[in-house]
């Protein structure tokens, strides 16, 4: 018999499939964006504040 | 299970400071490695590192993130928050136990010989107080004359930043010895009373400071990966909160089997001789004959079925 999709268990497997969703959506928007550009600029410069000395 | 852990503990420490080049191609990695975030404390500032460090790239969107100037841009960081949404959203705090280079390195420290002390339970707040205001409000609101913020957390706090990039870079570049002063004492400081704790407590930075654990707790309640607690089969010999380096007490009921504080070591599951802990991926995909549907299931995520 098809699952109630309004049980509890029903409501479990929705929580996680959601944030795993809305993660995947963020990091699509992030990269779309040009985000990661903006990582790699900072990451391939010695981070003076990060060393504590800027 | 245990021996697994350190394999994977040191194989990635090693793939996330594989840039061993520095002395002679310059003191920093510039290649493809450092378009991702590592999951894990890593600096980006390690002259060995070919990854970016999540937490201080995500400091550094918020603290340029100005929608009224032209040198501001108006990224809030999605990319960042994506990956660690997405590892979470999958294994919750997992990284903290099997991949984090800095977790690597208190456990190499609690091994030493010497007294061992427990840690306030309250303490284990602090990291969302530091993810609150070091990561997220001051470098959003903090700003400079020029009106940009800076990366209070790595600038102030990050042990990390100073043991695995300040440390090696002042010993190789003679201008930036000249340019370090009371912040990088300061910072120094910070770095040997956390490297003197992590000898005498298990995992301290991970357990009270560390913002990078505190997202990723967020998610050990909801991830896919889940760990399940079967309350017949416990015989109360407290050996999982023995063996627990973050001190999770979930076979008293105490904290949830699933605590934001679990690393997911996985050491309870190996340790425990009632076989009452395991780890299930995806339970909510199971039928209902095979999950446990009692009441303490819903509620603690202990679970009352005679499973196998």
């Amino acid at each position: 018999m098809p699952e109630n999709n309004d049980s509890p268990k029903a409501k479990r497997v929705y929580i996680p499939l959601f944030v795993t969703v809305v993660a995947f959506a963020m990091l699509v928007v992030g990269i779309w964006s040009g985000e990661p550009g903006d990582v790699w600029q900072k990451a391939v410069s010695i981070c003076l504040s990060c060393i504590g000395i800027g | 299970m245990e021996r697994l852990r350190l394999i994977s503990q040191h194989i990635f420490a090693l793939l996330a400071n594989a840039y061993w080049n520095f002395p002679t191609k310059g003191p920093i990695y510039q290649g493809l490695g450092k378009y991702v975030c590592l999951p894990g404390l890593n600096c980006y500032s390690c002259p060995a590192a070919v990854t970016a460090c999540p937490l201080g790239a995500l400091q550094n969107f918020l603290a340029t993130i100005r929608f009224n100037m032209a040198a501001g841009s108006a990224r809030p960081g999605f990319y960042v928050i994506g990956i660690l949404s997405l590892v979470g959203s999958f294994i919750g705090r997992m990284p903290c136990g099997w991949l984090c280079p800095f977790g690597l390195i208190q456990d190499w420290l609690f091994k030493l010989p010497g007294p061992k002390f427990r840690i306030w339970r309250w303490l284990r707040y602090m990291p969302y107080f530091f993810l609150l205001f070091f990561v997220i409000l001051l470098p959003l609101f903090a700003l400079d004359q020029a009106g940009f913020g800076m990366t209070w957390f790595c600038k102030f706090v990050c042990p990390a930043g100073t043991l695995e990039g300040g440390i090696p870079l002042l010993l190789m570049e003679k201008g930036l010895r000249r340019a370090a002063g009371w912040l990088f004492v300061h910072k120094l400081v910070v770095l040997v009373l956390l490297l003197i704790w992590s000898v005498l407590a298990s995992r301290p930075f991970c357990r009270t400071i560390c913002p990078l654990g505190a997202i990723f707790g967020l998610f050990n309640r909801v991830s896919w990966l889940q760990l399940k607690f079967d309350t017949g089969r416990c015989l109360k010999c407290r050996a999982c909160n023995t063996i627990c380096p973050t001190d999770v007490s979930f076979f008293d009921g105490t904290d949830d089997i699933n605590s934001p504080a679990c690393i997911r070591c996985m050491r309870c599951v190996s340790a425990c001789p009632g076989a009452s802990v395991r780890i299930e991926f995806a339970p909510y995909l199971k039928s209902s004959g095979e999950e446990c549907q009692s009441d303490g299931c819903k509620k603690d995520n202990t679970c009352h079925a005679q499973q196998g």
